[in-house]
């Protein structure tokens, strides 16, 4: 048994016997992993306050080898992210991206990098002007989808590598990218996309969270990049569909 | 092993924090009672059943329909306090600070669970201050994530009526210490400060 220090974003918390919880984290330096913070409830408890979704937070844990849920011994508030409660839509897509998160990371396993994007892009979320709500969300699933190893390929055919000049182009969950007519075959389900909306993608693969504000997709092509995005994730993971923050926000906000 | 024991051990060890091993305690506890005592129990399981059910005004849970704090006379009908479960009217009521009317929600707004606001007795609410006298409502959800979001979504909808909208404080709990409050509780305690 040792005892750990890391940085973590909360993703969710389930109630625990009378005064506890437990809480799901994901850390900097072990992934994802499970805490049991023991009298959270009480009001006097030093870690009431600390652990509720979006915040970003330093903890101390004792970690051991032979459990699964650690138990959590401290945690500090390093940026709480308040902002994002205090409009529903921002609540609900940055909910969707913890919840994608949550999905598609199953165990412990390190990575910084996700972390950071994680971090950065609630921080934007909070700030960035309504508009580029759902703009940041899809960025933020296909960055996740880029890190994990599962990056769609919309620059040329997957399977030729010819540029594809058509007015609607075809995309393979399968194979992970889009396809050109000649390459496509009769006994595959293949999505449709617009050259534009391929296009929108490819920006989005490449662009920076801070200058997301200046790029401006409309709301079909992101319609359509999401289709493909999830189809994807769900064809390799089994889990990118069902995602219940944007049910949320397609029933109750009307967008999505 | 007897069936019947075996049954009840099964149907014991569906409570919340009980386990095979206190259900099978309580199990054999109910076999050398009186015949008297567990027909009380069994009586009391099934008069909750049977009677309590919810408020049709406030949804709080009663035996009678409206709830007796809705029947109140002297009760301040002029303001309402809004909160999550059953519970917390309980917790509330117990200050003994409080004279106005409830309304519970019967939950919070929480995408990640898929609950939204048509799940929640909030059309409910908006049709109450429609028709009513009220002059305040309060906020009393969670100071958590959810809880707060449920709140400003609520608050959106109640202002364009033209009714006076307040949260409960946050802030620091009696006997705490503030070398050891959190940084959003001990800001919400200087930002909601009052004159003193």
């Amino acid at each position: 048994m040792s005892i750990t220090k890391t940085e973590a974003i909360v993703l969710k918390s389930l109630k625990f016997g009378d005064t506890s919880k437990i809480v799901t984290l994901y850390t900097k330096d072990y992934g994802k992993i499970k805490v049991i913070a023991k009298g959270i409830r009480k009001p006097k408890s030093r870690l009431a306050g600390t652990l509720e979704t979006f915040f970003h937070i330093h903890i101390v844990f004792y970690k051991k080898l032979t459990t699964e849920i650690y138990l959590l011994s401290q945690a500090e508030i390093i940026k709480p992210f308040q902002k994002l409660t205090k409009d529903l839509s921002r609540y609900a897509f940055a909910s969707g991206a913890l919840e994608l998160l949550d999905k598609l990371i199953t165990g412990e396993e390190p990575n910084p990098e996700l972390f950071e994007l994680t971090k950065n892009t609630l921080s934007f979320m909070g700030s960035c002007p309504q508009k580029s709500l759902e703009k940041s969300f899809w960025f933020y699933v296909l960055t996740l989808a880029d890190i994990l190893g599962y990056k769609p390929k919309f620059d040329r055919c997957i399977s030729c590598n010819k540029t594809i000049p058509d007015k609607f182009i075809l995309f393979s969950p399968e194979k992970g990218g889009i396809v050109c007519q000649k390459c496509a075959r009769q006994d595959q389900a293949y999505l449709r996309l617009s050259k534009d909306s391929v296009r929108s993608a490819l920006k989005l693969q490449s662009i920076e969270l801070d200058k997301l504000d200046s790029y401006n997709i409309p709301k079909e092509q992101l319609r359509e990049i999401s289709n493909v995005v999830l189809n994807l994730l769900d064809y390799h993971t089994g889990r990118g569909r069902d995602l219940k923050s944007l049910e949320f926000l397609e029933g109750e906000l009307g967008v999505g | 092993m007897i069936d019947s024991l075996e049954k009840l051990i099964e149907e014991f060890s569906k409570f919340p924090g009980i386990g095979k091993k206190t259900a099978q305690r309580m199990a054999f506890y109910i076999l050398k009672e009186r015949k008297e005592e567990a027909e009380t129990l069994a009586k009391a399981i099934l008069d909750v059943k049977e009677k309590v059910k919810y408020c049709s005004i406030c949804f709080n849970i009663t035996e009678e329909d409206p709830c007796v704090v809705c029947k109140d006379e002297k009760r301040d009908r002029s303001i309402i306090c809004v909160v999550e479960e059953a519970n917390d009217v309980v917790a509330l009521e117990k200050t003994e600070q409080y004279n106005g009317l409830f309304h519970v929600l019967g939950g919070v707004l929480s995408p990640l669970d898929g609950v939204g606001p048509d799940d929640l007795k909030i059309k409910e609410l908006l049709l109450r201050l429609k028709e009513k006298e009220v002059k305040e409502v309060i906020l009393a959800t969670n100071p958590n994530t959810e809880g707060e979001a449920t709140a400003i979504y609520i608050a959106k909808l109640i202002k364009p009526l033209g009714i006076k909208v307040t949260r409960i404080a946050r802030g620091l709990p009696a006997g705490g210490d503030l070398e050891y409050a959190d940084q959003v509780t001990l800001a919400n305690a200087i930002e909601g400060r009052v004159e003193f």
